[in-house]
């Protein structure tokens, strides 16, 4: 009796990892989008300064400043007193986070509009003095 | 949407039909989303940063008064905008207490005039701050204009100074003064 075996398989591609791949880019994506969002805020013109340096993005807490005196921190816009104990909170997380830091080893950033009135700045100052923060910055886009 | 797969037989075995998912279409809707949202997105520019650390002292009851000549001191006022002014920017420049300086020369005039204060033989060896003095309706980009100038100087420069924000009145009283 003759037996014929036919040996036709297709080396098919396994596509189930890429669509995993492929779906977690999405999501991804869709966070990126949504985080840069709540930090960057309602469409704040940063000044430009030609010494400014790269900024180093990390262990800091970044405040904005919209063009009609508005503090903003992670999408939500706060009174200067309410400010004044969000910064102390992150501070106190950050204190218990990173054993050995002071308050005052915590870094600002303020991100205001070009034409934010400087008044709005100089109570940033007052308010970073009372809750003993010093060392502050602020975000510029470097000239071309 | 079924595909005829023939699995290893005996002849005369009846061949099997399989019914499998056609990813295919799936994995090109997918990259078109995956297309889409990065379209979408709005990329953002990196931010650079200029550092300026804040003052720590506590108050006047801290501050050891001492008489203006030993204390050298290099300001730059910003006021909004003065009928005076010598160009059509949106705040006036001055250095020191009525040098009047155009918006596109202040970098330069900074220079000379810091460098002036550092090499006074009377200051020698003494820390210099810049002190940045802005009115408090200017518009942000001026003080950050001024801190850029000062930022220029780059190791000359010992440490920039934010000047605390002074009553209407009395800087009323300052220009009548600075103007006479």
């Amino acid at each position: 009796m003759e037996i014929e075996l036919k040996d036709d398989r297709s080396a098919e591609m396994n596509m189930t990892p890429m669509i995993d791949v492929v779906f977690l880019l999405i999501i991804f994506f869709m966070l990126v989008t949504q985080f840069s969002q709540q930090i960057l805020e309602a469409q704040i013109v940063l000044p430009i300064a030609s010494q400014s340096m790269v900024d180093d993005p990390g262990k800091r807490m970044v405040i904005n400043v919209d063009e009609k005196g508005g503090y903003w921190y992670m999408g939500r816009k706060y009174s200067k007193e309410e400010l004044k104990s969000r910064v102390i909170a992150y501070g106190m997380r950050r204190k218990m986070t990173y054993k050995g830091m002071e308050l005052s080893d915590m870094k600002v950033m303020i991100r205001a509009d070009q034409g934010t009135p400087y008044k709005y700045i100089q109570n940033l100052y007052f308010l970073f003095q009372e809750a003993t923060i010093w060392k502050i910055c602020f975000a510029t886009l470097k000239e071309r | 949407m079924g595909r005829r797969k023939k699995s290893k037989t005996i002849a005369g075995a009846r061949e099997e039909e399989n019914c499998e998912l056609q990813m295919t279409p799936m994995i090109d809707v997918v990259f078109l989303l995956l297309i889409f949202f990065m379209c979408a997105t709005d990329f953002k520019v990196p931010d650079y940063r200029v550092d300026a650390n804040l003052p720590k002292d506590k108050g006047l009851r801290n501050v050891q008064v001492k008489p203006p000549e030993e204390l050298p001191e290099f300001r730059i006022t910003i006021d909004p905008v003065d009928p005076k002014n010598i160009d059509d920017t949106g705040a006036t420049f001055r250095i020191g207490r009525d040098n009047m300086v155009p918006y596109d020369a202040l970098m330069q005039e900074v220079a000379q005039g810091y460098l002036a204060i550092k090499e006074d033989p009377r200051y020698h060896g003494k820390k210099c701050p810049a002190v940045i003095d802005g009115h408090k309706e200017v518009d942000f980009k001026y003080v950050i204009h001024a801190i850029n100038a000062c930022l220029a100087l780059g190791d000359q420069l010992d440490e920039i100074n934010f000047a605390p924000p002074i009553p209407d009145d009395i800087r009323e009283r300052m220009g009548k003064v600075m103007s006479h």
